[in-house]
């Protein structure tokens, strides 16, 4: 693409003026707010339109049109005209070919128009960071590098006009996300739903199959549960049979019972008949009469008795004088006094007893005294004897025999002295002795004294004959008061026989008034009919217990009933049994109640499992429709994972292959950086490398070989690299894309004169391949251009708004 | 000489299957019972002594009361004596249908993987052999039948002569074997696809009914029951078709088609001939104009209301992958790459190569 002229009614500080532009280096020279920028701008804006913000930004100072008219020419020859009406913002823009035709059929993109997009092929970010240099803006951004390494894959590709790998990656990428989800995304995740749905699809068609297996066990069971009904009911009516035999044999033989307590009780009835005249004796009472008989009995014999007693009892005249005599003598003390004296008797006999005994103790000890002085003074003239031995022994110097004397001397002493003191010891004792003698004489005589006093004046000699009159006394006097309690007894007795008897005759006036005999008779008439009652009585019992035992038979029942049941049962063609019995008649009863109900459970079960199998068949799944949704769902999701495998493949395999390209144009962008890059650094540097994804840019520092990176080196050489950079991307634009114009907007504004030098051979070198528009207050680098062929734009300050 | 014997043979109905291949599962359900209806009406119209089951009549593992009450009053309507050899899909269990107590009087089933015999007349005595939920094994096996008169076999099985490569034989049998057994002829189910297999004197040896319906793509053989008719020693086999659904796989080309409209045009007119009883898969193949749509939802709305079901796989190509494979860019390089993969039988890269043109040509990527 080539500039032609640029026509600015109103932009900025610019107005009502039209530039025109060679082809190759063009230089824009002015001072500082001549309007270099403005016009940059302008041309920038004619071919892409404003970007947001800068409407204003721009708005002409004038205030007059806001509009710009480029001409330009692509490199296939044709020329464009692009008309802007900046107010207007996209609506404002018209692009007319050589003919005048509107040509936004041609080259508009929907509702867009840009020539910029669609005829340089690149966005406006891709040409901002490749074919317009500002100020101090010289190297490439680096958040821009991957739509500009894009743009160069683009380039080189030669591929279509359409997005490249970087779209078709984001197409694949959002296609994934809408029809798979990925998976973190809690929402909008269609394949984990799918899962989910297919999961729950399957739960659902496993619990209906489930539920109808449930339905065929439960169809078992209730089969299961009815033959057992079935089976029970038949026992139930065999067991019936038995029960009803049983009980036919049963009623057989209580209404034969019957029949013969009937027959009894007839027996008995007549029987007591004839004891109807004892019918009302009171028999209860013969029992008192007896009583009273013998109560008057044995009121008899007492009194027998104790007259008897009296008789024995009664003393004779003689025996009453006696007592009289006695009553004078021995009956004159009292127990306290004659016991007294029974006392002083026998202590008179123990102190005779004690004198005895001291008398002979004491002349015992005398003896003693007088016997033992003998012994002693034997031995004390042998120890004497000794002591003069030894003496003599000693004079004579016979020490050993001296020693032996002593030893006799010594011994015979101590038996002599102890005998000495034995002597005395007994001494003291028969003088005590004597003593204790006389004591006991002195009590001997004072007690005898006392007995003496009381027996002298009764004429006794000695206390045994007064001992045995008083025995006597007491014995009679017994008597005496025997008599008296026999004749008192006897009174009492007699009382008593008269209150018996009259007792006996009001009873026996009750009983047996009929007869009149002694009472002996009386009671034995009472006695008669009082048995003749208890006949009667106990034949009374008899009839209560068959009366009882005829209950026991009915039980309550009937006989009529009995008999009508029985007879019932057997016009039912009831066999009866051979025999009653009632312990098998109660177990098969037992069993039948069992049986019985066993069979209403069984019901009441049965018609739970009717009821839940009609419940449970009024609701069966339709299982082969949930299987379907199975299968369809995992179809589904089949057919989703296919698609997943199949984007993901796509885009593994478009990554490689842009990854492939873009490291194809960085080395493409280092061969073309490398050669120009030597000359204008002075040979200094020859070696660049260019990241494809990055766009950062090393080279390779001639004095120590390292590689740096770019931001490492100095500014003005860091821009000198950068330059070249964006010259070589420009190039690398045009192989594939049309050849966008090279804006500089005063680049080198500090650059040193020398590099500046330099730069301008690369200058020249670029504008080769591509219109080049350096814009610069510098008038030495103006006519340095100019002087090479340049085209001069002159900004002069008239053409300057103040 | 008594009068001729007649007897329905029919299997392989596969009540309450589940058609998991193709929607439209209800109303095929419908179509098997439907036909069963017709193999009763077939057994009551030839007058038939009895009707025979060859097993597989339905789906033991979806089947429920209502299947049950179903069968049973098709088999009470008959009235005659029914004879089922149950297969491998309704195996006689406590659990089965045929285990019922509601079952009609006029039904015996073969309930054990054993032969028993079944004199329906004088001189005509089916044995049955009924599968149970084990593999029964070879039921020919040692088997010896030596009753009086004509004696046929009814048994679910396969004729490992005819056994389809990679499919797994189930209680197989030989022609050699039934004749072994002394049987004159061997009334069987578990093929879908009709045949009568005869000896070398043209006597009918083997027949298998066929499923009434189709029950699954690619079945091939008559659809339908047999009429047997058993004359003294002569053993007549007679297939009458019985099925009215149909289950077609159909390629539609759409060559060229560079609009939704050709599309749906080209498609309209491929499935014309179909009715209601047709369960189509359609494969959409051929080359289409690159960008042209191929919506399955609104070409299946569109074309399903006068078909049974319509299952619709689309493999149509939407470029020339070989030209643009020849392109020097990330496109071609791609597409060159998957080009090479679907060769060598990835089958992930053609769906690949399909959504790199796309993505590349910004158009919506679908599943």
């Amino acid at each position: 693409m080539r500039f032609h002229t640029l026509r600015v009614d109103g932009f900025g500080r610019l107005a009502d003026r039209t530039f025109t532009f060679g082809p190759g280096l063009n230089v824009v020279v002015g001072p500082n707010e001549a309007g270099k920028t403005t016009l940059a701008a302008a041309l920038v804006a004619s071919l892409y339109g404003l970007q947001r913000g800068e409407k204003d930004r721009w708005r002409p100072w004038t205030g007059g049109a806001y509009a710009t008219v480029l001409a330009y020419e692509t490199a296939d020859g044709a020329r464009w005209e692009v008309h802007r009406a900046f107010e207007r913002d996209t609506k404002g823009v018209r692009v007319y070919d050589a003919g005048g035709a509107d040509a936004a059929a041609r080259i508009g993109n929907g509702k867009t128009l840009s020539p910029g997009d669609a005829q340089l092929g690149i966005s406006l970010d891709v040409f901002a960071q490749t074919a317009y240099a500002r100020q101090r803006a010289i190297g490439l951004d680096g958040a821009s590098a991957g739509d500009v390494s894009t743009a160069l894959a683009h380039a080189l590709d030669g591929g279509p006009k359409e997005d490249a790998a970087l779209g078709a990656l984001a197409r694949l990428d959002d296609a994934l996300r809408k029809h798979v989800g990925t998976e973190r995304a809690h929402k909008n995740a269609p394949l984990r739903a799918l899962r989910d749905e297919c999961q729950r699809h399957r739960r659902a068609a496993d619990d209906a199959r489930s539920a109808v297996d449930a339905l065929a066990a439960l169809r078992v069971k209730i089969g299961n549960a009815r033959a057992d009904r079935d089976r029970d009911a038949a026992a139930t009516v065999e067991l019936e049979r038995g029960v009803r035999s049983l009980r036919a044999a049963r009623l057989a033989a209580r209404l034969s019972a019957l029949a013969e307590c009937r027959d009894e009780l007839a027996s008995v009835h007549s029987e007591r008949e004839a004891f109807d005249d004892v019918q009302d004796f009171a028999a209860e009472r013969v029992t008192a009469l007896d009583d009273a008989y013998h109560s008057w009995r044995s009121a008899e014999s007492v009194a027998e008795a104790a007259a008897a007693a009296l008789a024995e009892e009664r003393l004779t005249a003689a025996e009453s004088a006696e007592l009289d005599e006695r009553a004078a003598d021995a009956g004159m003390f009292d127990d306290d006094a004659f016991d007294a004296l029974r006392a002083a008797a026998a202590q008179a006999d123990g102190a005779r007893a004690r004198a005895a005994g001291a008398a002979h103790d004491a002349a015992g000890a005398r003896h003693d005294l007088e016997g033992g002085r003998a012994p002693a003074g034997i031995v004390l003239v042998f120890a004497l004897v000794a002591l003069i031995v030894d003496i003599a022994f000693a004079i004579a110097h016979e020490w050993l025999w001296s020693a032996f004397a002593s030893v006799f001397a010594i011994g015979f002493g101590g038996a002599a002295f102890m005998r000495g003191s034995a002597h005395a010891d007994r001494r003291k004792e028969a003088e005590a002795k004597q003593r204790t003698a006389d004591a006991a004489l002195s009590d001997e005589q004072r007690s005898a004294a006392v007995v003496a006093a009381v027996l002298e004046p009764l004429g006794l000699a000695t206390l045994d004959e007064l001992v045995r009159r008083r025995e006597r006394y007491t014995a009679l006097r017994a008597r005496e008061r025997a008599a008296l309690k026999a004749e008192a007894r006897g009174q009492t007795a007699q009382a008593a026989v008269g209150a018996e008897a009259e007792r006996f005759d009001a009873l026996a006036d009750a009983l047996v008034s009929d007869v009149a005999a002694d009472r002996a008779v009386r009671r034995a008439a009472a006695q008669l009919r009082a048995a003749r009652r208890r006949q009667r009585d106990g034949l009374d019992a008899r009839l209560a217990m068959l009366t009882l035992r005829r209950g026991d038979i009915l039980q309550g029942d009937d006989d009529f009933a009995l008999q009508a049941e029985y007879d019932a049962l057997l016009a039912e063609g009831v066999v009866p049994a051979p025999q009653d019995d009632s312990q098998l008649l109660r177990a098969l009863e037992r069993e039948r109640a069992e049986l019985d109900e066993r069979a209403r459970e069984s019901e009441k079960s049965l018609a739970t499992l009717e009821g839940a199998l009609r419940a449970g068949e009024a609701n069966v799944p339709d299982v082969a429709q949930l299987d379907e949704a199975v299968a369809q769902t995992q179809a589904e999701i089949n057919a989703l994972e296919a698609f997943e495998r199949a984007v993901k493949l796509a885009r593994r395999i478009i990554d490689a292959r842009k990854e492939e390209a873009h490291r194809a144009f960085a080395r493409r962008l280092e061969e073309y950086s490398a050669g120009v890059l030597g000359a204008i650094s002075g040979g200094r540097y020859r070696e660049i490398w260019v990241d494809p994804a990055t766009l950062e840019i090393n080279v390779r520092v001639p004095e120590t070989g390292a590689i740096e990176v770019l931001d490492a080196l100095s500014a003005g050489t860091r821009d000198q690299i950068a330059l070249v950079v964006r010259f070589a991307t420009a190039r690398m634009f045009a192989e594939g894309l049309e050849t966008p114009p090279v804006l500089l907007d005063d680049p080198f504004a500090y650059w040193d004169a020398d590099r500046v030098a330099r730069c301008l051979p690369a200058l020249f070198h670029g504008a080769l391949g591509a219109q080049c528009i350096l814009f610069t207050a510098s008038t030495v680098l103006a006519g340095a251009a100019v002087a090479s062929g340049a085209t001069r734009i002159e900004l002069e300050p008239a053409a300057v708004l103040c | 000489m008594g009068e001729a014997t007649t007897i329905v043979h029919c299997a392989d109905v596969h009540l309450e299957t589940a058609f998991t291949e193709l929607r439209g599962g209800a109303r095929r359900r419908a179509a098997l019972a439907d036909a069963f209806v017709r193999v009763v009406d077939l057994a009551l119209e030839r007058r038939a002594d009895a009707l025979t089951v060859g097993g597989d009549l339905y789906e033991a593992q979806r089947a429920g009361p209502q299947t049950a009450r179903f069968i049973f009053e098709q088999l009470a309507r008959f009235g005659g004596p029914v004879l089922i050899a149950p297969g491998n899909h309704d195996p006689y269990s406590t659990h089965a249908l045929y285990a019922r107590d509601d079952r009609p009087a006029n039904v015996r089933v073969f309930a054990e993987p054993a032969w028993s015999a079944h004199a329906l007349a004088p001189d005509v005595t089916i044995y049955g052999f009924g599968h149970a939920p084990a593999e029964p094994g070879r039921p020919f096996a040692g088997a010896r039948f030596d009753r009086p008169g004509t004696r046929l076999a009814l048994v679910h099985g396969s004729d490992e002569d005819r056994c389809p490569p990679g499919k797994r034989a189930t209680a197989p049998f030989t022609v050699a074997e039934i004749v072994a057994s002394g049987a004159d002829c061997a009334l069987a189910g578990h093929y879908h696809g009709g045949a009568t297999v005869r000896d070398e004197q043209g006597k009918a040896r083997l027949a298998y009914p066929g499923s009434p319906e189709p029950v699954k793509f690619g079945e091939r053989g008559a659809h339908g029951a047999l009429v047997v008719t058993i004359d003294g020693d002569a053993v007549e086999i007679e297939h009458v078709e019985l099925a009215r659904t149909r289950l077609i796989d159909l390629d539609v080309s759409l060559d060229d088609a560079a609009s939704e409209h050709a599309v749906l045009a080209v498609l309209e007119r491929a499935l014309q001939p179909y009715g209601r009883d047709d369960f189509l898969r359609v494969r959409l193949c051929g080359t289409i104009a690159p960008g042209t749509r191929v919506d399955r939802e609104l070409i299946a709305d569109r074309c399903v209301a006068g078909l049974g079901a319509l299952e619709l796989h689309d493999a149509t190509v939407a470029a020339d992958y070989a030209a643009i494979a020849r392109e020097p860019n990330v496109r071609g390089r791609t597409v060159a790459d998957l080009l090479e993969l679907a060769a060598n039988g990835d089958e992930d890269a053609t769906g690949a190569l399909r959504y790199t043109v796309a993505a590349f040509a910004g158009a919506e990527l679908k599943p």
